[in-house]
């Protein structure tokens, strides 16, 4: 078996580079490691943390990772040197998961929104604030990650589910990973050295993995067992939500249960209760109050423009306006665009005719802008929600009743002269019906033993149905599920928009009659009535003559064309 | 005198005019420009006439002369307040119409004498539309002295060919830089017959004055 190992870009056999022992550990969910023993110091001379190692076996590729341990001293038992390299994982251990949060920058006076990225993060969530299932999260961590410096591609990411909201922070990403599967325990996370390139991780479900079989190996022990007591009768999950509106707070319970006629109170019943995000909401009371708008009526004009309250005889001889539909005026309160009322901001304008307190008679336009509404008088209750529900996740109960309700088995198998990558992340084939996915694989390669741990992987599922109902206990509800694309927070004030009263009058030219001009002080008036002409007549300046000190002059008479009688 | 209080009248004349032109039996003062009749009216506030007049006559009856007249007088009229707009403020005047002369002055003693000045008048009539400026505008005359033998002064002519007086001499007199000639007139018993001679002696002025 042609065996080859490339460390910092230098390829020998193992022999070449002096390893006298060599072991190969992959585990599910978790860092692969090559664990490489020199036979002296010599051997690993030039060599340091951080450098590539990679490993061939007949061929293929089997690991690739860096060393992350070097002694530099050799054992003072055999005068051996241990090196230590993990895979891709290991660096994904490294890296703080971190999602973009909308924050507000305040520093020029005005809040901007703008992208930052937060390790507090809700997972089940993308960056616009839609729930996503858990391939999408998990594509968006290892994205992350690969984003960060993590060298690995992404393979097959098939298992997928919906999961539930789930906030947290300062997590790594190899953690993030693993709390998103907590809700897919049966899935297999490894690598795939054999490809050129960097080495892909993959997520499948179990149902999914290729098969391993014993057949034709030389098996060195063989022991397995059934997990009878990861059984369950059935999953029952309790969504609890707790929601508020002003000072007041409620629960409300949802049930999911799996399956549908099942008893929730047989033992093996795994019971969980999630806490659901409820909903957040301000109440406001909002009183308006409106006005019928009567353009016919010479007392509604009188109300809105005050200068006509000061005039006799007011006559309204036309009107128009925009938003004949709305009957009312908006006079107090705010008409939220949450009401279900229309508002318009209408121009009703005006031809009037009235005498002034001089005695003119004034025909003019007028114009008011005022808030029309179909609203009505009241006071209306105005819930504004600061945070919404998180949607109830359907068919979870199922799909945790699926992953561990059938019969588990697991064991300890070791061969001879067999490969890990036969058989990591398969479904090993036991006997009729019976398979176990391969969890673990310790690979010894000096003494081409392999060691296969298989059965439910201990890093997602629990060992026992008592750490089973555990599963949730570490999930937080989130509170921060509408912060991350608004950029407030759950308790910053409600915001309120709608129309408020607003109204501004404007006067048209005015078409005098009569123009009456008074002098209090004296008791004197000018009065220029066009009512005195005859049809037709234009009185105007003209030049006259007229005696002026006893003299002839010139002026300028205010008179109509002069007719002859 | 009235007193001259500064005014406007929206009336370059407060009356309507009429036509009056002049004739060879009425000669007028004139003609005026609009500015300068519009000044004589508003502003002249005096008048006053004197005359003289004389008059001697014989007539030959069978070789004898026999003085048949002889007469004289004197007249000297003021401004009559009560027939005469310049005698008025100009703000009376405004409440005038043509019922009144501009100035008249009377003998208070012999109502056959007096002078007077009316107008003014226009020569003509004009169109709507001729400018002001355009027109021309008299005054008349109306001046009598006259003695009881028949002998006058006046500013009436009697017709060329008439028979019953005779012009025997003429006067000028002038009014605001206009002049016309009086006629003096003797009736027909001493103008025509050949057996009467005469002598005579007539003056007459009249003084006007304005603000």
């Amino acid at each position: 078996m042609d065996t080859a190992l490339i460390i910092s870009g230098v390829s020998k056999s193992p022999c070449d580079w002096g390893v006298v022992g060599a072991n190969l550990v992959r585990k599910n969910c978790a860092a692969d490691s090559l664990n490489l023993r020199f036979s002296s110091a010599a051997d690993t001379a030039g060599l340091s943390v951080g450098d590539s190692v990679e490993l061939f076996q007949g061929g293929v590729r089997t690991f690739s990772g860096k060393i992350l341990k070097l002694p530099l001293g050799e054992s003072a038992l055999d005068g051996t040197v241990e090196l230590f390299a993990e895979n891709a994982w290991s660096t994904m251990s490294e890296i703080i998961y971190q999602q973009l949060w909308q924050s507000a920058d305040t520093a020029s006076g005005e809040a901007v929104l703008s992208p930052v990225y937060r390790s507090k993060v809700v997972l089940g969530q993308n960056s616009d604030g839609v729930q996503i299932g858990v391939a999408a999260q998990l594509m968006d961590i290892l994205e992350y990650a690969v984003s960060c410096g993590a060298e690995f591609c992404i393979g097959e990411i098939s298992a997928d589910a919906k999961m539930l909201l789930d906030e947290a922070k300062d997590l790594s990403c190899a953690e993030c990973i693993r709390r998103v599967l907590k809700w897919l325990p049966n899935t297999l996370v490894y690598f795939d050295y054999s490809k050129e390139g960097l080495p892909a991780i993959n997520i499948i479900m179990r149902q999914n993995a290729l098969e391993g079989n014993l057949d034709g190996r030389v098996v060195k022990s063989l022991k397995y067992w059934a997990r009878h007591d990861l059984e369950v009768s059935g999953v029952v999950i309790k969504y609890e939500r707790e929601n508020k509106a002003e000072d007041f707070s409620w629960i409300t319970l949802e049930e999911d249960k799996y399956p549908p006629d099942f008893d929730a109170k047989q033992a093996r019943a795994l019971v969980m209760s999630v806490e659901l995000a409820g909903s957040k909401s301000a109440c406001q009371q909002n009183t308006i109050v409106c006005d019928p708008i009567d353009m016919d009526s010479s007392n509604w004009w009188s109300e809105h423009i005050p200068v006509l309250k000061e005039v006799y005889g007011l006559v309204i001889e036309s009107w128009s306006r925009l938003y004949p539909e709305l009957p009312r005026e908006l006079v107090r309160g705010t008409v939220s665009s949450k009401l279900n009322y229309k508002t318009q901001r209408d121009r009703i304008s005006a031809t009037v005719r009235y005498t002034d307190s001089d005695g003119s008679s004034v025909r003019r336009k007028v114009a008011i802008t005022l808030v029309a509404t179909n609203a009505v008088s009241g006071t209306h209750t105005l819930w504004t929600q600061s945070q919404s529900v998180e949607e109830t996740p359907t068919g979870l109960a199922e799909a945790v009743y699926s992953a561990a309700s059938d019969l588990k088995y697991e064991g300890e198998c070791t061969l001879v002269d067999a490969r890990s990558s036969d058989f990591f992340a398969r479904k090993l084939f036991l006997e009729e019906n019976v398979s176990a996915p391969v969890i673990c694989t310790e690979e010894d390669l000096s003494k081409s033993i392999l060691r296969l741990k298989f059965g439910p992987p201990k890093h997602l599922y629990p060992d026992g149905i008592a750490e089973l109902f555990r599963i949730n206990r570490n999930r937080n509800a989130p509170a921060s599920t509408t912060s991350r694309i608004s950029g407030r927070g759950t308790s910053a004030s409600t915001h309120i928009e709608g129309d408020t009263p607003d109204y501004t009058e404007s006067h048209g030219t005015v078409r005098y009659e009569r123009f009456v001009i008074n002098c209090d002080s004296l008791d004197a008036k000018v009065d220029i009535d066009a009512g005195k002409l005859n049809k037709s007549d234009k009185a105007e300046f003209k030049e006259v003559y007229v005696c002026s000190d006893g003299f002839l002059a010139k002026a300028k008479v205010l008179m109509t064309e002069p007719e002859k009688v | 005198m009235a007193e001259f209080k500064s005014f406007i009248s929206l009336l370059p004349l407060p009356f309507p005019m009429v036509v009056a032109s002049p004739t060879s039996t009425n000669p007028m003062f004139g003609p005026y420009s609009a500015a300068k009749a519009t000044e004589i009216f508003w502003r002249m506030n005096s008048f006053s006439a004197e005359a003289y007049l004389y008059f001697r006559a014989w007539q030959n009856i069978s070789g004898s002369s026999v003085e048949i007249a002889n007469e004289d007088s004197s007249w000297s009229v003021s401004i009559d307040e009560n027939e005469s707009l310049a005698a008025l403020s100009p703000h009376m005047r405004l409440k005038y119409k043509d019922s009144m002369s501009l100035a008249f002055a009377r003998d208070p003693n012999t109502a056959a004498s007096w002078a007077g000045i009316s107008g003014p008048y226009f020569a003509r009539s004009y169109s709507m539309d001729t400018k002001l400026e355009d027109m021309q505008f008299y005054f008349q005359p109306d001046i009598m002295f006259v003695l009881s033998c028949g002998l006058s002064i006046s500013s009436s002519r009697p017709p060329e060919d008439s028979f019953d007086y005779k012009v025997i001499e003429e006067k000028e007199i002038s009014f605001f830089g206009s002049s016309i000639k009086l006629a003096v007139t003797i009736p027909r018993t001493y103008a025509y017959a050949e057996e009467v001679s005469y002598v005579h002696e007539a003056k007459c002025t009249i003084n006007v004055g304005s603000y």
